[in-house]
């Protein structure tokens, strides 16, 4: 009787403290893994720094040898070695990106869901890793010898044309043509293309493939320089456009000339020829 | 002989608490004492006196040392000489202070103008390009540890964010569309641009960072780093 009195004490004390017990393992439960996946996150981006050294080999470069490959890169004949370094190709996608952000600016292109920095970003090196996994992969199935990280440095010094190729055609804005910048693109693009295409012509072995993959890299190549140039240029065009056209509106050296004009045909025409032309001139005397 | 036992006492008890002797070990060599014997003392003894001072001393005395260490700091940017200082006492109170307010100044009227940079992307854009310049200088085997090149490139931000601040003034007074103001502008922000890669340039020459032969390549991201700021400045037309 006392044992049964002294088991229901117990249990009841059970009760009273079971819901303190619960929230108290509760805690340490919850505490103790929010300590290890804090832990486990803590030891991962350690380990990602760690890993910085394992991509140490490929910055192993002198200045030399970058302005060495930065001049080679737009002489398709020469120097035709493969290599392995991403120094320059990465900061030459840095600068891409620069020029990129600046010409956006000043052509006013605007992004809806989206930043001018982002953006650039995005393009540079989406092409720049999509092109070398595009191009490493079907040289792969093609039996070439061109791994993915000559790809990396092959594409990316390449892009040092791209660089060169903007940043003139955004500063010097001459003509609408397009004079300038298609003339860079034929020979700075074309020749750092061309520099591309030998490199795969001569690292595959199979024929039809060399052609094939030659010419497709090429043609990568040169239509990304124009959708690259194009793309955020268009605003800037219509921008000066419409500026020139005021321009010549307001420029008395064409005021004079349209006065001159009127002046000669004054002699030629009738009575009411000459008021229509008085007419006319008013209205751009007025403008 | 008494005198000679008490110093080994001193030195063993110092040398028991290896804590100390460890995070002492990287003052520079012309503050260290000659004997170690003496050096282990007195180490120990300031390491004590230190703790119990800043626990004791008012918060008012704590803030005005730091804003203190932090101006001096900003002195020896504004001067730039080749030291160690900002490599030694690394903080990121003044980077972060500057990058704050440098956002705050470029930041535009997306109503007015829809290019115009938020302050989220600039922010992002100067911590971002901080970290990549970090991890270049690292990949070059340059031996800086990672919060050492943020606060070096951060404080040296000095200059732009100074001209940042005249740009607003200047554009408030002379308007937006005069030639001179936007002359003037520009050649404000090509001077600090160069002086701020000029200040980061003397701090990271340092000879503990090991960066002999490849100077270049480490300073290239860092000139390229400030120039896109400092185009930044000059569009900032709000």
């Amino acid at each position: 009787m006392e044992t049964n009195i002294q088991q229901r004490k117990v249990q009841s004390n059970d009760e009273q403290t079971s819901i303190p017990m619960f929230n108290q393992s509760m805690a340490q439960t919850v505490g103790a893994y929010v300590f290890n996946t804090g832990k486990e996150k803590v030891q991962k981006t350690l380990n990602i720094y760690s890993h910085i050294d394992y991509l140490r080999p490929y910055f192993d470069v002198e200045p030399k040898d970058v302005l060495n490959r930065l001049l080679y890169s737009v002489i398709p004949i020469k120097n035709n070695n493969l290599t392995t370094e991403l120094y320059g190709p990465l900061m030459i996608l840095f600068t891409l990106c620069a020029i990129l952000i600046y010409q956006m600016k000043t052509a006013n292109h605007s992004i809806e869901d989206g930043t001018l920095i982002g953006t650039a970003f995005f393009v540079c090196f989406t092409y720049w890793i999509g092109v070398s996994f595009l191009a490493s992969s079907t040289s792969f199935i093609c039996n070439s010898s061109v791994s993915l990280f000559n790809y990396l440095s092959l594409i990316g010094y390449s892009l040092f044309s791209y660089c060169v190729v903007l940043f003139i055609g955004t500063f010097i804005h001459t003509s609408f043509d397009h004079f300038i910048f298609y003339s860079l693109w034929l020979l700075l693009g074309g020749a750092s293309g061309l520099k591309l295409a030998n490199i795969m012509f001569t690292n595959t072995p199979h024929p039809t493939y060399k052609i094939g993959l030659s010419l497709g890299i090429f043609l990568i190549h040169m239509f990304f320089l124009l959708y690259i140039h194009f793309a955020y240029h268009e605003l800037a065009e219509e921008v000066s456009h419409a500026l020139f056209e005021k321009e010549s509106k307001n420029d008395p050296a064409k005021l004079i000339e349209t006065v001159t004009e009127a002046v000669k045909s004054l002699n030629k025409r009738s009575v009411n020829d000459i008021m229509s032309d008085t007419r006319a001139l008013n209205d751009t005397l007025k403008v | 002989m008494s005198n000679s036992n008490e110093e080994t006492m001193q030195f063993l008890n110092a040398g028991s608490n290896f804590s100390d002797l460890e995070g002492e070990l990287n003052v520079p060599t012309q503050n260290r004492p000659q004997s170690s014997n003496k050096t282990a003392t007195i180490l120990n003894m300031g390491s004590t006196q230190e703790i119990i001072s800043t626990l004791d001393e008012p918060v008012s005395v704590t803030i005005s040392r730091d804003l203190k260490a932090v101006a001096y700091k900003f002195g020896h940017v504004f001067f730039p000489k080749q030291s160690t200082l900002l490599l030694r006492d690394w903080d990121l109170w003044g980077p972060l202070t500057l990058c704050v307010i440098l956002s705050i100044t470029l930041e535009g009227d997306s109503k007015l103008d829809s290019n115009a940079p938020e302050f989220a992307s600039i922010f992002a854009l100067i911590s971002f390009g901080a970290i990549i310049v970090t991890i270049n200088t690292k990949l070059l085997s340059g031996k800086i540890s990672f919060f050492q090149s943020i606060c070096v490139l951060g404080y040296c931000l000095l200059p732009l964010v100074l001209v940042a601040i005249l740009n607003d003034l200047i554009l408030l007074i002379t308007g937006n569309t005069s030639v001179i103001s936007f002359s003037l502008r520009f050649i404000l922000t090509l001077i600090s641009c160069f002086w701020s890669v000029f200040a980061s340039t003397a701090f990271l020459a340092a000879d503990t960072i090991n960066l002999t032969d490849r100077k270049a390549l480490a300073t290239y991201p860092v000139f390229l780093f400030y120039f896109v700021i400092s185009w930044l400045i000059v569009l900032d037309t709000n």
